[in-house]
């Protein structure tokens, strides 16, 4: 599975402006990111616990693929 | 945490009469909007699920929403004021920082001079109240008031898109007495876990970081959420976690109540808890749609909202369930009798 492309899909849905090149960062509003959150838990399964986003910065594609690998893993 | 069941001490302890104060001023998210809040109506409703919130008059405080409650509250329990030995008043937007807001309440409704007070225990301030009008009356008094107000539009900022479309006005009060056992109030617990201590936050008018210019400037003075998806989802869990060690504790189930009542912090969290509890929409009672986010009364609120529309039929189980910053959650199993459904039924509009 390409964990960044479905990253990639779910904020498109979601999240206006997302930037073409996955490295970038961009704000992303704290609203939105529930329903981002949400819809990856559905999509691959998952379950996120509060203690999950302590030391995370989602404010990329790149870095919100990561958190999601780690939490996969 | 030790879940407090009122069978174990060989009685029972029964709601009844729940009252509730609202404000009348209805803000709508195109009212927001108008305001100047950073989103539009459409995305306000679509993100929180709230259509419209009821915000306080300028002249109306807490304590004016919590005596409406408890006015009502008394009239459906048929108790008159000098029979309440104990007020207990959740709230964290009180009328002052000192006095109490319950003494303001005491007053206005004409108890006698018996014990007044506030807890503070943010969305979960009804059960908590609760719980200790609970062990109030176990400990001998008599009839007790348990009640929960909260004026959060004074502390929003309305420029704030974490925080704008989520709150509204509210109280709710419950009279709570000696009843059979093993009915009523079934079984009840609450708790704290203080890592959460400014998960949603007034950083400014406390000891910690007095008024000033500067602060009011920066908007330190009004009510702050610095990371809304780690509270959401510790809320959800919050309320999950206390639901089941309650349930356990009497060796139930989700399936085993005829009602789930939750904390109204916003529709997508009562959609998330809904799914990880595997309950059916038509279980979990819902107002936010039209009340907003009441924090501490919220719960409460909803218990009446489904009382007085006929939801709940005498003896059936229902599930009382908060969860606020702090962090702080709570949960009480309760049924109702005959005569306190009939008396907070309402004819339908």
């Amino acid at each position: 599975m390409n964990v960044r492309a479905v990253v990639r899909e779910v904020l498109e849905a979601n999240v206006d402006d997302v930037p073409a090149d996955d490295a970038t960062p961009f704000v992303i509003p704290s609203i939105a990111l529930v329903q981002v959150l949400e819809a990856l838990e559905t999509k691959l399964e998952l379950r996120f616990a509060a203690k999950d986003l302590a030391q995370a910065q989602l404010d990329s594609v790149e870095r919100l693929a990561r958190f999601v690998v780690q939490r996969l893993a | 945490m030790k879940i407090f069941k009122p069978r174990a001490l060989g009685f029972g302890l029964r709601l009844s009469g729940l009252g509730i104060g609202l404000p009348e001023r209805r803000v709508t998210n195109a009212d927001l909007q108008a305001m100047g809040a950073p989103m539009s109506a459409d995305e306000m409703g679509k993100l929180t699920g709230i259509t419209e919130r009821r915000w306080a008059a300028p002249e109306q405080a807490a304590s004016d929403l919590a005596l409406l409650a408890c006015r009502e509250a008394l009239t459906r329990s048929k108790r008159a004021p000098a029979e309440i030995e104990r007020l207990v008043l959740g709230t964290v937007s009180p009328d002052h920082p000192s006095p109490s807001t319950a003494c303001a309440v005491q007053h206005a409704l004409g108890l006698g001079q018996v014990p007044a007070f506030d807890v503070s225990a943010a969305c979960s301030s009804f059960v908590f109240a609760l719980e200790l009008a609970a062990r109030s009356v176990a400990t001998g008094e008599q009839a007790v008031l348990a009640a929960a107000v909260d004026v959060r539009s004074r502390y929003l900022d309305v420029s704030d898109r974490a925080t704008v479309a989520l709150f509204g006005d509210g109280a709710v009060a419950a009279v709570v007495e000696r009843g059979p056992v093993g009915e009523g109030l079934i079984a009840i617990g609450v708790g704290s876990d203080g890592s959460g201590v400014k998960s949603v936050y007034v950083p400014a008018g406390g000891s910690r970081e007095p008024v000033t210019a500067e602060a009011i400037a920066q908007k330190r003075h009004r009510l702050t959420m610095q990371d809304g998806p780690a509270v959401y989802l510790q809320a959800v869990d919050g309320m999950l976690d206390i639901a089941k060690q309650v349930l356990d504790s009497e060796g139930l189930g989700f399936d085993d109540v005829k009602l789930v009542v939750p904390h109204q912090a916003n529709k997508r969290m009562l959609d998330r808890l809904a799914r990880f509890a595997g309950l059916p929409p038509e279980k979990v009672v819902i107002t936010v749609d039209t009340l907003g986010n009441t924090s501490g009364a919220s719960c409460g609120l909803a218990l009446e909202r489904a009382l007085s529309q006929g939801r709940v039929a005498p003896g059936e189980k229902v599930l009382l369930v908060a969860a606020g910053a702090g962090y702080t959650a709570g949960a009480a199993l309760l049924s109702f009798d005959a005569p306190t459904i009939a008396a907070t039924l309402r004819p339908p509009p």
